[in-house]
């Protein structure tokens, strides 16, 4: 975690995340509430805004008719100045054109009188009424005046201008003049005041913008850290179980979705402690067990070994015996003995070979047979299985071939057990034929050798494909009786070519033939085992 | 002018008691009762437009110089018998009228007055108007009136004269001085109703202010009510 978040989990904010990490409220109610939060205080923030500026509008159009009622007052102002000269002017001229004047300008300003006595506000009306009581002597006035004048007494019409309409324009001068007055006071008043709201308005939505951000980080910082925290501890927590280390718990404030996952981990933990535990005994039961069980098998295939070692010996006197009885060392053989020794022979022969496989087999188990590893020519191999089991070929009357690329190089391998590999799987191939062909023939690809021999014989069912490589397994009892073999072979030689790091495999179709290989490095080192 | 037509009628009634059936048959009056129609279309008239002193007199006024209702009859015609019988039982024409200066309307807009009759011409509005007319007969007259004053005027020669308001030229008013009571003024269907005419032949004359006079010939009979229209062309 970085430096500044630690520390403000530490401070009374870290306080708030783990309170709101406790609120028994699900993830999305909390996201929710968070967005709500924010969202109301723009829209207060909105509706303060719209109510000043609402104020202030109310206040300039106040402003607006004060200013309007000024000029109003000023207009009566200047109608009755107006009256004052026209009506001297008359009482010069003494025309009914300079009367009409008169009556004008009269009646203008009982015009913006009404008007501003429409707009005045309340506590203007009692002087406004003062004005407009005086401005109904003045029309009076006036009329007597047009009247006398009308009538030529201009006696009477001077008299009238003088005791009575001067003084009645002087009280509406001054009365107007405290109007005016007075609306300029409230101008003024009006003008601060605004100018007051709008300072106001713009400290309050500064005020709010800064909380409004404020409010949204804070919040923003709250909520996110109450859910990034259990992801943090979770997080470490899934670290320590794929390291393998089982059986830890968090601890995490939340009472929401989170909170419940903390349970639902911890009680995998202890259910993958508890496992852990279980697989391990029973793996250390189980290891001991293999041990003894290996010990046993390296008895068996020791035993195996002396045993086929102790039984050859005995063996290999009989078959010596036996053939220098018919190589006729001893004398002539009679005609009856002839056929029991050469059974004898052949039996014997057949009991070797069963015992030497038995013995390689046992060495392999034992770990005791070991490749002698070297230079070979593969030509050569080839060419001695071939001459190992050409007479047999031609006694079954089979065509047996072999081919090999001429540009493969000297290979490297235990050239004696690949020998008896391919011979293995010839001699099968030629065992298990009985009309048809045999062939052998090797490929290079790639740094690896592949020897196949493929026959025309009776093929090997799909279900038993899997078995063939076994110890003791022919595809039928009734085949070893038929055709013979120890059934030793093709394990010997799966086992051999493995190690020389290799593998075998087999193609085969019932009743049409099959196609056996193994394929090993053309450089095997033999550390392969 | 009340007292010699009170005179009349009691001579009347003394007549008419002295002379019996023959004598209440001659004096039991006629009437004839009819409508003043346009004949034409109405002329279309614009509204008039007030450019000063708007909060008394408002933004515009409806031309009243020639009222039509919808069936024709026109208002304010003044109707007359041109030569009156001598000896009439007629009711006599009030001898005062008042006329109303009202948002800058004379009201109403025709008044008709009996020879040597008087009008009360009053100002209701708060400002100032100024009655003004030159009549041929009589003396003109010319007075600027505030607020609530009322101004008498009398008539004493038979004319039709012209009132107007120096200070607003839209205002216009009309007074009939009538020199015997067969004068009537058409209601706002056109109809009038002139009585107490004894049978016989008359000439009927109309005049409405802006379409000038017109005159008709009507027989009245004793019982009925004669009914007649008149007829003003539109022009």
């Amino acid at each position: 975690m970085a430096p500044p978040v630690i520390a403000m989990l530490a401070s009374p904010l870290g306080a708030l995340v783990r309170a709101v990490a406790r609120i028994r409220a699900s993830v999305h109610v909390k996201l929710l509430a968070g967005f709500l939060l924010i969202t109301g205080l723009f829209i207060a923030m909105t509706a303060v805004g719209l109510l000043l500026v609402r104020e202030t509008a109310r206040q300039t159009d106040l402003l607006d008719q004060a200013h309007e009622r000024v000029s109003w007052s000023r207009q009566i102002e200047h109608a009755l100045a107006m009256q004052m000269h026209f009506t001297s002017m008359a009482l010069l001229a003494q025309s009914d054109g300079s009367v009409s004047l008169i009556l004008r300008e009269n009646n203008r300003f009982n015009d913006t009188l009404a008007r501003l006595e429409t707009a005045a506000p309340p506590e203007e009306r009692a002087l406004i009424q003062s004005i407009r009581g005086a401005q109904e002597d003045a029309m009076a006035t006036v009329a007597d005046i047009a009247n006398a004048l009308r009538d030529r007494r201009l006696a009477d019409a001077t008299t009238a201008l003088h005791t009575r309409l001067e003084p009645t324009y002087q009280k509406i001068e001054a009365l107007v003049g405290s109007l005016v007055a007075a609306e300029e006071a409230r101008m003024a008043s009006l003008r601060s005041s605004i100018s007051a709201a709008r300072t106001r308005s713009l400290r309050l939505m500064a005020g709010f913008a800064v909380a409004a951000v404020v409010v949204a980080l804070a919040g923003g910082f709250v909520i996110s850290w109450s859910f990034i925290l259990p992801v943090r501890e979770a997080h470490g927590f899934l670290s320590d179980v794929a390291e393998g280390r089982f059986g830890g718990t968090i601890v995490v404030p939340n009472r929401d979705e989170f909170g419940a996952l903390a349970e639902r981990m911890n009680w995998m933990s202890r259910e993958l402690h508890r496992l852990d535990e279980e697989q391990r005994v029973a793996a250390e039961t189980l290891r001991g067990l293999n041990e003894r069980l290996a010990l046993a098998s390296r008895a068996k295939s020791e035993f195996l070994a002396n045993m086929s070692h102790e039984l050859r010996t005995p063996l290999n006197a009989i078959l010596g015996f036996t053939e220098i009885m018919l190589d006729e060392l001893y004398g002539e053989v009679p005609a009856g003995l002839r056929e029991p020794l050469v059974d004898i022979q052949t039996n014997g022969r057949h009991l070797l070979r069963l015992i030497n496989d038995v013995l390689d087999l046992s060495k392999i188990e034992a770990g005791r047979l070991e490749l002698g590893v070297g230079e070979y020519s593969v030509q050569e191999i080839v060419d001695v299985v071939q001459s190992s089991l050409k007479s047999l070929a031609f006694e079954k009357g089979l065509a047996f071939n072999v081919s090999v690329p001429p540009e493969i190089p000297p290979a490297s391998g235990d050239g004696r057990r690949l020998t008896q590999c391919l011979l293995n799987l010839a001699g099968n191939a030629l065992k298990f034929t009985r009309q048809g062909r045999v062939d052998i023939d090797v490929e290079l690809d790639d740094g690896w050798l592949t020897y196949r021999v493929t026959d025309t014989g009776i093929g090997i069912p799909a279900e038993e494909v899997e078995n063939i490589f076994a110890e003791f397994r022919q595809v039928d009892t009734t085949i070893t009786k038929e055709y013979g073999g120890t059934g030793l072979g093709l394990s010997i030689t799966k086992r051999l070519v493995e190690m020389h790091g290799g593998r075998i495999g087999v193609q085969s179709e019932l009743g049409k033939g099959s196609t056996f290989f193994f394929t090993v490095p053309l450089r095997a080192d033999g550390g392969v085992a | 002018m009340l007292t010699p037509l009170r005179a009349l009628l009691l001579g009347s009634t003394i007549l008419l008691l002295a002379t019996g059936l023959t004598t209440a048959r001659e004096s039991s009056a006629g009437s004839i009762k009819g409508t003043v129609v346009l004949k034409g279309t109405a002329p279309e008239l614009k509204k008039l437009a007030v450019t000063i002193d708007q909060y008394v007199c408002g933004k515009e006024k409806n031309p009243e110089e020639l009222v039509v209702s919808p069936q024709g009859g026109i208002r304010s015609a003044v109707v007359w018998i041109e030569k009156p019988p001598a000896a009439a039982a007629a009711e006599a024409l009030p001898s005062t009228a008042a006329v109303d200066q009202k948002e800058c309307t004379f009201l109403p807009r025709v008044v008709i007055v009996p020879t040597g009759g008087k009008i009360d011409f009053l100002n209701s509005d708060r400002l100032l108007h100024n009655l003004h007319a030159t009549p041929n007969a009589n003396p003109p007259f010319n007075r600027t009136q505030p607020k609530g004053r009322t101004i008498t005027i009398s008539f004493s020669h038979p004319e039709i004269i012209r009132v107007t308001c120096d200070l607003h030229s839209w205002m216009r008013g009309w007074v009939v001085v009538a020199d015997h009571p067969f004068y009537a003024l058409t209601d706002g269907a056109g109809a009038f109703e002139l009585r107490g005419l004894p049978a016989g032949r008359y000439t009927l004359k109309v005049w409405q202010e802006r379409l000038g006079t017109t005159s008709k010939d009507v027989v009245v009979g004793d019982q009925e009510p004669t009914a007649v229209t008149l007829e003003m062309a539109a022009r």
